[in-house]
């Protein structure tokens, strides 16, 4: 028989009982679309916390007081107070450290920030004057902490965007007064906003900062002193020359620092050095389990679906007994039955896909861009994931519906034409 | 082959169908010999549960028989595959129900279309459809679904399904059970005139001993046997 005629046979077939072949074509449908929807979110948010630290630069290293067993993620967030202001220091020496380039130590501080009659809490960095070019933060107004500003412990910030706005509206800030916790300091510079337009969702930050002297950070708002009695940094951000010397980099950090620790053969480093490079690959395996394990959940529907169809095609095949008799009677082949049953059923996911694409990629569009309490959801569709929904979809029907039409194809005809 | 071969359609000897049924054994047809020529008009006639449907359904290869050898125009039925059946169904068999068995969602081209298709045919189908149904009447009714006819229309498409493969036979199994006298008449009419003008072999069973009338033969049954075989005047509706 024709294909093209055994296809207008199963759409008649579908046509016929459109209210059941639309239920069960919903499964699909909703099993498609929250696979779209659910990777797109999952490779967005993927795609932005990659392009947040490509923007810092694969040459980046960081270095964190506390030894390595605490974990790549919570490290450096514990009380151990071993790295210093001397550190980071002797970290610029070239003859110590010939691959390192940059040397930016920070200290965290939390606090409330006020000026004119608003006030704001900000995320507090003490730092020195190559922060800016470590971290890719750049001004959009004022000057930079100054290395003068570090000796003098001057009391002038550098404030994020969200800061200047809050705190003083369409006024410009520089030169003006801002109190925080207290103690009063002169705004010298503004950061141009940074994150929320490209990488959104996890890392919007920079523009709720604000930028001190580390000196002044360090004896005017925060009072951690070292084991060793030094001033102690919370990290240290070191840029390697280039991005071939991030490993040499690494080992000259770790043989300076356990020097300047005077730690004894036997003793562990005290101080962890991660790479950038590291990071990225972890976040990115991360994202990639992620995007798995949701897409996991999402294709449980899909297979749900797929039990609904094959529900819906042995009904079909039943209902249907005497049908099969009377083509059976007039020279239909098993075969011919089977290619009937199992095309109805691939007909039917296959357009439960189509739909399905389409919703989710509606779905995903309307979540891009969504709100989310200040953080930007962002969403990517990619045609791989559709295809393979797609794919999928039919996959489904093939699976699900050749059962149902091998009990078509395999009935006895002239007990299917006795069939009440 | 004899040159008598060539003009028979059945060939059947000690044709047998056995059911096990539990621990019993059903002798639906119990050693049937049977031989009929090309352009017959046979009525089959015997009580209920003799064995006629038994006997057209494996006549018309739907079934295969427990024991015994059937030709249909000299090909063995008894061991062909159940592709060649379906073959044998579409091409050389027409099949007229007393239920009509049409199907319900699709009108009489479409029902009538249907043998085409499965014959391979894929240009001219409707048509051919179109001139089968205006051979047994029903031209102005091509578009109607089943439920939009009569009873004795929907049995002349189905009549129509039987002869648009141009098959060597056609089992008409009590093809006036479900009709009144009068539709009964136009049907019985229809199937004698395709036999008397276009010469098709046509082998009918029916209870009623005047529609067996317009038979050439006369073959009757009782407990799975023939029981008597004889050759009678026609009477021409
Ligand atoms: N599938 C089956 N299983 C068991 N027995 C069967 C089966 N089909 C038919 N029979 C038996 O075979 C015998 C012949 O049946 P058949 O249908 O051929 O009779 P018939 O002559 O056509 O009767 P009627 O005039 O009522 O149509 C009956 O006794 C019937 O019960
Ligand atoms: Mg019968």
């Amino acid at each position: 028989m024709n294909p093209a005629i055994v296809a207008l046979t199963a759409l008649h077939a579908l046509t016929a009982n459109r209210l059941r072949a639309g239920l069960a074509l919903l499964g699909i449908v909703i099993g498609v679309a929250s696979v779209i929807a659910v990777v797109a979110l999952g490779r967005g948010a993927q795609e932005s916390i990659t392009s947040f630290i490509e923007d810092l630069g694969t040459n980046m290293l960081t270095v964190q007081p506390g030894g390595s067993e605490e974990g790549l993620f919570f490290r450096g967030f514990g009380t151990a107070k071993s790295l210093t202001l001397d550190d980071a220091a002797f970290l610029e020496d070239k003859v110590f450290a010939p691959a390192v380039g940059l040397v930016a130590p920070e200290i965290n501080f939390w606090g409330q920030a006020s000026a004119l009659q608003n006030n704001m809490p900000i995320q507090g960095v003490g730092v020195t004057s190559e922060y800016l070019e470590v971290r890719n933060f750049t001004l959009a107004s004022g000057r930079n902490i100054s290395p003068a500003d570090v000796i003098n412990r001057t009391e002038v910030v550098v404030i994020g965007s969200r800061v200047a706005q809050t705190l003083y509206g369409a006024r410009d800030p520089v030169g003006a007064a801002v109190r925080i916790d207290g103690r009063e300091f002169t705004v010298v510079g503004v950061l141009a906003s940074k994150g929320d337009e490209e990488s959104g969702f996890f890392f919007g930050f920079g523009n709720d900062t604000v930028l001190a002297p580390i000196t002044t950070a360090h004896y005017r708002l925060n009072f951690d002193r070292s084991s060793g009695g030094g001033v102690a940094v919370d990290t240290i951000y070191l840029q390697a020359v280039d991005e071939t010397s991030v490993d040499a980099a690494a080992s000259q950090i770790e043989t300076a620092l356990r020097l300047q620790h005077e730690l004894g053969p036997t003793d562990e480093n005290d101080f962890t050095i991660t790479n950038q490079a590291e990071v990225l690959a972890a976040l990115e395996n991360t994202g990639q389990v992620f995007v798995i394990f949701l897409g996991g959940i999402a294709g449980v529907s899909l297979l749900v679906g797929g039990i609904g169809i094959m529900n819906i095609m042995l009904v079909s095949v039943t209902e249907r007994t005497r049908e099969i008799g009377i083509r059976r009677a007039v020279g239909a082949k098993q075969r011919d039955i089977l290619l009937q049953f199992v095309l109805e059923a691939v007909l039917l996911t296959l357009g439960g896909g189509l739909i399905g694409i389409a919703a989710g990629i509606g779905i995903a569009s309307l979540m891009n861009n969504f709100d989310l309490g200040g953080e930007q959801l962002t969403t990517v569709v990619s045609a791989n994931t559709a295809l393979l929904a797609l794919g999928v979809s039919v996959g489904i029907g093939l699976i699900f519906g050749i059962s149902p039409a091998i009990r078509a194809a395999r009935l006895n005809p002239i007990e299917a034409l006795r069939y009440q | 082959m004899s040159e008598n071969s060539v003009n028979r359609v059945i060939e059947a000897s000690g044709l047998a169908r056995h059911y096990a049924v539990g621990e019993q054994v059903v002798r639906a047809l119990d050693g049937v010999d049977l031989s009929v020529e090309r352009g017959e008009m046979i009525a089959i006639m015997g009580p209920s549960g003799s064995g006629k449907s038994t006997l057209m359904n494996l006549l018309g290869c739907l079934d295969t028989p427990t024991a015994g050898d059937y030709r249909l125009n000299g090909e063995h039925v008894g061991s062909a595959s159940d592709d060649r059946l379906s073959v044998l169904r579409n091409r050389s068999i027409g099949f007229v129900f007393q239920n009509y068995n049409l199907l319900p969602r699709i009108n009489a081209v479409g029902n009538v279309t249907l043998p085409l298709h499965y014959g391979g045919r894929s240009s001219g189908t409707s048509a051919a459809a179109r001139a089968a149904l205006a051979r047994v009447g029903l031209a102005d009714r091509a578009e109607h679904k089943p439920t939009e006819l009569s009873g004795g229309e929907q049995q002349r498409v189905s009549i129509a399904r039987a002869l648009v493969n141009e098959p060597s036979l056609i089992l008409a199994d009590e093809p006036t059970g479900n009709l009144d006298s009068v539709t009964t008449m136009e049907v019985i009419s229809t199937l004698q005139d395709l036999n008397y003008r276009d010469g098709i072999t046509l082998l009918m069973v029916t209870h009623d001993a005047e529609i067996a009338n317009s038979a050439k033969r006369i073959i009757s049954f009782r407990d799975g046997r023939i029981i008597e075989d004889r050759a009678i005047e026609q009477v021409r509706l």
